[in-house]
């Protein structure tokens, strides 16, 4: 079953096509890998699916909703939930405050009805969601750290943290390991997998580093100059004449 | 909860009470604008909690105090219809300017608030019927309720402390609900907050009309209090002052514009015999604020109590020495 469909997506800036005719297809519960070298429009093509860019063309389905057009917070609300190549916290707010401030944020009630009603229950609910959230993350224990004075590997797991306060069935996440040392990739990929293995989240993966893609996702697509050049496993893509060619050259990628 | 807030409002609530009968009727004047100063103040912090800091809240006010002479004129309708009325004007013209608004941000907002606010000024002034010009109106009436004539200071001083104490209410309420949260959240990291399923525009929106429906109600209470408004009453000069309050109490707390207006009217009434030098005190303390103290007096507060705080632990752990446990 495909959870999120993307058919023949194109997206222009003025005269340059960012990404050109895409193609993407990510079956629930599996860890996809979007790689391509720098410019290659893996952020673009996130931005079209997250809401942030309308695309110049093609669909994005959802869920078996179409969420071209949507804006960026309801397709959120769908339960795609997407993180920022920055980091994605709060970082004047301890970290229990960040998810206890992310549940807040899903709460749907008028003005009057946050003002004058009690919401005691759903507050010690959120609580409780929250500390779940945190535990299963490997946060609890740094619950009253400060975000902003947390380790950088720590602060990107917080991101991702937050994003489950939404309760999403997909979450996107651009570059999580990007400047880390192999012992902080290792933990934030580890978390990863567990996403998908303990509480079956589907996740998208953009990565500029090659060994976290090959060892972490089921499946990758590879994008070169806006188009799709290829989907496969991890061993397929690596070994992949058209694959190694496009990054000839580019010192970046040491496959 | 903690209990220090309830306290410290049932406290002010008592001196507020009895304040009036040991004043003299200036000063109980001073307490009534005091007191409407409390509610515009405070509902110019919903809308800098959210980040949108605009030059247009005086205008809103501005907004309600006409309304209030139009409806007192047209229809002769009582001070307690008039106020709320105003407020729900005020309102309506605040959802008409921010939509507009939205679109812009940080110094973009800050700029167009001031363009749309003075276009709705001059509005008053351009049209002199209904408005009056820039002589403005003249003979809106005190208002009264249950035969107590409002003219009089004293009742129209605690008529002033219901509506100021409910208003208050409804925005600390407002401030410590999951939508104060929010707006905090859109101000710390709007993208953010967003790839978190909330809808930004919205939340200014309902900021910046919850605040203009609270100025709306400061602007009525005014209107009835001096019986004649004009358009310079809600001019650039009283948007300064405004920013003053609020900058020298700092907005990260709930409490900070009350302190900073407290202070500040105390200054004001203080520096009375210096005449036309109050403008430069304004100014220098405006801005020795802005360089030295960028977090206002609040600010000072929050140092003072938490140096206090440590001396007190570092005190416990001594006398505690021994038994860790606890
Ligand atoms: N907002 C934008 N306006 C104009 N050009 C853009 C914009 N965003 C990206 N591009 C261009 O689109 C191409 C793809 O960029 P991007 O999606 O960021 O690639 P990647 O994330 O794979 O490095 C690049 O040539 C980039 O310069
Ligand atoms: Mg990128």
């Amino acid at each position: 079953m495909d959870i999120l469909t993307v058919r023949t997506v194109t997206k222009r800036f003025g005269g340059l096509t960012a990404v050109s005719d895409v193609n993407l297809d990510v079956r629930d519960r599996e860890i996809h890998g979007i790689i391509g070298p720098n410019g290659a429009g893996k952020t673009t093509l996130f931005n079209v699916i997250s809401g942030a860019y309308a695309p110049t063309s093609g669909t994005v389905t959802f869920n078996g909703r179409t969420i071209n057009g949507k804006k960026p917070h309801e397709i959120a609300q769908l339960g795609l939930v997407r993180t920022f190549q920055r980091n994605a916290m709060f970082p004047t707010y301890s970290v229990l405050e960040n998810v206890l401030l992310a549940r807040h944020l899903q709460a749907k009630q008028g003005l009057f009805k946050a003002v004058f009603a009690s919401d005691r229950k759903q507050r010690a609910k959120n609580l409780e969601r929250a500390l779940e959230i945190l535990e299963f993350m490997e946060l609890i224990d740094q619950k009253d750290t400060l975000a902003s004075s947390m380790a950088h590997g720590h602060q990107r797991i917080l991101g991702i943290a937050n994003a489950l306060a939404v309760e999403p069935k997909l979450i996107m996440l651009d570059e999580p390991v990007a400047g880390m040392n192999p012992t902080e990739t290792a933990l934030v990929t580890d978390h990863i997998r567990r996403l998908r293995d303990d509480w079956g989240i589907t996740v998208v993966l953009v990565e500029h580093d090659m060994r976290t893609v090959m060892g972490t996702c089921d499946r990758i697509t590879v994008l070169s100059l806006g188009e799709k050049l290829m989907e496969g496993l991890p061993g397929e893509v690596a070994s992949d004449p058209r694959v190694i060619e496009a990054y000839l050259g580019s010192d970046e990628w040491d496959l | 909860m903690n209990w220090k807030e309830p306290l410290l409002a049932v406290v002010l609530l008592v001196a507020a009470g009895v304040a009036p009968f040991t004043a003299s009727t200036y000063s109980v004047e001073v307490l009534i604008l005091f007191l409407i100063n409390l509610i515009l103040v405070s509902s110019y912090r919903i809308l800098t909690t959210t980040g949108d800091w605009s030059l247009s809240h005086v205008v809103m006010m501005g907004t309600g105090a006409y309304a209030t002479a139009l409806l007192s004129k047209w229809w002769d309708l009582p001070i307690f219809l008039t106020v709320p009325l105003a407020a729900v004007v005020a309102a309506v013209v605040g959802l008409i300017v921010v939509t507009p608004l939205l679109r812009t941000k940080g110094f973009g907002f800050f700029i167009a608030s001031f363009a749309l606010g003075e276009l709705i000024r001059l509005s008053w002034i351009k049209f002199r019927d209904p408005f009056g010009g820039a002589r403005g109106m003249i003979g809106i009436p005190s208002g009264e309720m249950w035969e107590i004539d409002f003219f009089e200071p004293i009742p129209y001083y605690f008529f002033v402390l219901v509506v100021a104490v409910a208003s208050l209410l409804f925005m600390y309420r407002l401030d410590h609900s999951r939508i104060g949260k929010t707006f905090k959240a859109i101000y710390t990291d709007e993208g953010l907050a967003e790839s978190l399923g909330i809808d930004v525009q919205r939340f200014r929106a309902m900021a910046f009309v919850t605040g203009a429906f609270f100025a709306g109600i400061a602007g009525s209470l005014l209107a009835h209090r001096l019986g004649a408004i004009d358009p310079k009453n809600f001019d650039v000069n009283t948007m300064v002052y405004l920013i003053i309050w609020i900058v020298v109490g700092g907005t990260s707390t709930f409490w900070g514009p009350l302190i900073g207006l407290t202070v500040m009217t105390i200054v004001f009434e203080w520096a009375r015999p210096l005449l036309e030098w109050r403008p430069l005190l304004f100014g220098g303390i405006l801005i020795f604020f802005l360089i030295f103290q960028p977090g206002g007096l609040e600010g000072v507060f929050a140092q003072v109590r938490d140096r206090l705080a440590a001396r007190r632990r570092g005190k416990a752990d001594r006398t505690s020495a021994g038994n860790q446990e606890s």
